[in-house]
């Protein structure tokens, strides 16, 4: 008989949080972006506004949820984008092994990674950064305009569009075509049921997390 | 026959003591924080919601005498901005019209009785 082994790198709790996040980035981007550079008329562009307030309201109560209801994997999460060790900075000498890979630039070869490469840790990073100053930002905005005065009301929202401006062009650039490319960690992230990868897959792409946090689970216990 | 792998929970690698022991200085440190914050913003909202409000009393009295729908159909603000101020937030009517709020008891001191700063 024929012997699978499978790990689990995207429990249910990180999946759903990832997805609704994935939606209202998306939903927020399209609004603000097309508000704050004059891409709609005046009508649509109220109307947008609407729609940015609620998909912030869906995506600040998703974050916080996330951190009250399953503070383990907010701390697994958190502890995993701060580990920087040897092998995190020597990933950036030739960024994995990436360009030579899609382009025969540089040298092939990847030092071994825990869960997340070291473009994935500062992806991480810019990500729960940004999610900080755009909260900030822009529910100062919304809630105490006339209190934040003209010169704070001016920093905050230009803070508020290059930031997400920036963090979406990492996303569109880096973060999605990898995903894609790395299929088994993105079908793991999309498909029904329990989010798995090949123990194989992981022991070529993540072996010092599977050799350092990942242990076996009895019959019992099974997902 | 499928094997199975997960993480180890974060109870392997942190105790419970030890966590409880984070939360809740972050939680000490968010509340303190947002405490003091929303203090200072009802502060400053205060005396800019009372100035508000004047102005928009003050713009109601004339919309009702004059039967108009919005303010911006007021003759007098539509002449200001014909013949001399352009167009709202231009140069000219910011340095006019538009207030900076700065604590008088800097520019002026010993002028504002203190049991007026204090309510």
């Amino acid at each position: 008989m024929k012997e699978d082994a499978v790990v689990l790198r995207h429990p249910a709790s990180s999946r759903i949080v990832h997805i609704l996040h994935m939606i209202c980035w998306t939903a927020l981007g399209i609004t603000g972006f097309a508000v704050r550079f004059n891409l709609v008329n005046q009508a649509v562009k109220a109307a947008f506004m609407h729609w940015h307030i609620y998909f912030a309201i869906v995506l600040t109560f998703t974050t916080i949820g996330y951190l009250v209801i399953t503070p383990d994997r907010a701390f697994m999460f958190l502890k995993e984008i701060l580990h920087w060790d040897r092998d995190t900075i020597a990933w950036w000498k030739n960024l994995g092994g990436y360009p030579y890979k899609f382009f025969k630039i540089g040298k092939p070869g990847c030092p071994p990674q825990t869960k997340y490469n070291a473009g994935q840790k500062l992806f991480g990073l810019s990500v729960v950064a940004s999610l900080l100053i755009l909260g900030v930002t822009g529910w100062s905005l919304y809630f105490i305009r006339q209190a934040l005065g003209k010169y704070w009301v001016r920093l905050f929202f230009e803070a508020h569009v290059w930031v997400s401006l920036l963090v979406t062009l990492f996303m569109i650039t880096c973060h999605v075509p990898l995903v894609i490319y790395n299929r088994p960690d993105f079908v793991a992230m999309f498909r029904p049921g329990a989010g798995v990868v090949p123990l194989e897959w992981a022991k070529e792409h993540n072996p010092k997390w599977v050799e350092r946090e990942v242990v076996e689970i009895k019959e019992s216990e099974k997902i | 026959m499928t094997r199975i792998y997960v993480e180890k929970p974060a109870s392997a690698i942190i105790s419970r003591r030890t966590f409880l022991k984070i939360l809740g200085i972050i939680i000490a440190v968010t509340a303190l924080g947002a405490y003091k914050l929303t203090n200072i913003v009802l502060q400053r909202n205060k005396y800019i919601k009372m100035r508000q409000k004047a102005q928009y009393r003050d713009d109601m009295r004339v919309r009702q005498e004059f039967h108009l729908a919005a303010c911006f159909q007021n003759p007098m603000i539509k002449k200001f901005y014909d013949e001399f101020a352009e167009h709202p937030l231009s140069e000219v009517s910011e340095a006019l019209l538009h207030t900076k709020y700065v604590p008088r008891v800097k520019v002026f001191p010993g002028e504002i009785p203190k049991e007026v700063l204090l309510k």
